[in-house]
């Protein structure tokens, strides 16, 4: 992520030999990108803040043996996505739909008009992903959102190349409907000519 | 014209640019031709931008405390019995807590209550610098930290913080008799006391579970720590021998052990 710094295989040698504060620096590395995979696949602030947290004192015990070939990145990855529907499952309820707590929490700052208007639709863009099934979510919440390439899905996912292939595309397709991109027809599926709808 | 055909199927890694060069060419050949594909390719693309609107995720600094927070008591956890593990820091540790210790004296000892001041000022810094130090190495000693330590007048702390290699003075005057700092908020106006109760709710939140740990409190500070406001709470752990700084979130009671000291 920083070309400045340690590198990801040197903390984790401090930190396998005892230097705490290494840890402290792996914390500060992924604790967005950890945070915002819960955000996106649980849907809500406060369950983004639990497993973040869950993710990380996991990462305490489990990174003494992390495996040297693996990539750090991957296993946060992964972690985060096994993490958020660990957490859903555990709740026994689905993702929550973001509009009911977009209030609660403070803004950043002062929001221009434009800003506003693509709060609302990023809303939107979440309360869709969340009807999406986890499989389909995860893999969105990856490539889409997370900027990982198809490799990078597989390897995160442990599952194969094509697998991600087909799952991203039936999962975007299925967003597109959602999002009114696309509409069905009695043929199938085509474009939508209309603005995007809200259901 | 069929909506399943095969060339459906690969518009999404042609959006995505995971396709090769061959299949590539065919697919743009065909997308020419193929009214319905090009609709679905557009539409997928408008899907993916949509998604980018959800790249923008930070979490707040209450997230980023709660989780350091969470670590600090799952390390305490996992460490067992106090002090059997002593990691050795850095000498880059023991200057990032000088610089703290050195801000929360600054603010300490500013202001109009001369012993228990609230400002404005916020201890800042990277976060990694400002939670980093978790463990001090044995190099850094107490004197550095003298400065936090209750006196009977700041000013005369803050002047002998530079230090001058006799910290067994400040010692003394900590180890026995009542917390400067409770003194002080006793004496103070409402505002203070406010504090006070804020700060003893606080307390039995935070350390109510924790039978037989004796804590004496030595100095309360309040402050702004990473944009939040907060207590600075200095306490001595008599029986086993040790110092620990915590800060507490005024508004929740969030916590973190910034640090922790053997004493001498």
């Amino acid at each position: 992520m920083s070309s400045e710094g340690p590198t990801d295989r040197e903390l984790l040698e401090r930190y396998v030999a005892g230097d705490a504060r290494a840890f402290d620096l792996i914390v500060d590395r992924y604790e967005r990108r950890v945070y915002a995979i819960a955000l996106r696949m649980c849907g809500d602030p406060d369950d983004a803040r639990d497993v973040s947290q869950t993710v990380f004192i996991n990462a305490l015990r489990a990174l003494p043996g992390f495996r040297e070939e693996a990539q750090l990145s991957t296993w946060f990855h992964r972690v985060a996505v096994n993490a958020s529907l660990d957490h859903l499952r555990k709740q026994k309820r689905q993702p929550t739909d973001p509009l009911d707590s977009v209030g609660d929490r403070p803004s950043e700052g002062p929001s221009p008009e434009d800003r506003a208007v693509s709060a609302v639709r990023a809303a939107e863009v979440q309360a869709a992903l969340r009807r999406l099934s986890d499989e389909h979510r995860a893999v969105l919440v990856l490539h889409d959102i997370q900027d990982l390439d198809y490799a990078g899905v597989a390897h995160a996912l442990d599952i194969p190349v094509g697998t991600v292939k087909s799952r991203i595309h039936r999962a975007r397709l299925e967003l597109a409907k959602l999002l009114g991109h696309l509409r069905e027809t009695s043929e199938g599926t085509e474009r939508s000519s209309g603005p995007s709808n809200k259901r | 014209m069929t909506t399943n055909h095969r060339e459906r199927e690969q518009l999404s890694a042609y959006l995505d640019g995971e396709l090769g060069d061959v299949e590539r060419t065919t697919l743009e050949a065909h997308i020419s031709t193929c009214e319905q594909c090009a609709g679905t390719l557009a539409a997928l693309r408008a899907t993916a931008g949509d998604l980018r609107l959800l790249a923008e995720a930070e979490p707040t600094p209450q997230d980023a405390w709660a989780l350091r927070s969470a670590i600090a008591r799952a390390r305490r956890a996992q460490r067992g019995p106090r002090w059997a593990r002593v990691a050795m820091a850095s000498s880059a540790s023991a200057a990032a807590l000088a610089l703290i210790v050195g801000s929360v004296v600054f603010l300490g000892g500013s202001g109009d209550d001369d012993r228990f001041a609230q400002t404005g000022v916020e201890i800042s810094g990277p976060s990694s610098l400002a939670f980093g130090v978790e463990v001090l190495d044995e190099a850094f000693d107490q004197t550095s930290a003298r400065g936090l330590f209750p006196t009977r007048d700041p000013a005369v702390a803050a002047e002998a913080a530079p230090g001058d290699g006799s910290g067994r003075d400040d010692a003394a005057q900590f180890s026995g008799g009542a917390p400067a700092a409770q003194q002080d908020l006793r004496s103070a106006d409402a505002d203070l006391n406010a504090h006070r109760v804020r700060i003893e709710a606080c307390e039995s939140a935070l350390f109510g579970d924790d039978e037989g740990v004796e804590r004496t409190p030595q100095r309360y500070i309040v402050a702004r720590y990473n944009q939040v406001d907060a207590y600075f709470l200095l306490y001595l752990l008599p029986s086993e021998e040790r110092y620990e700084l915590w800060v507490i979130a005024r508004a929740d009671c969030d916590n973190v052990l910034l640090f922790e000291q053997r004493a001498a």
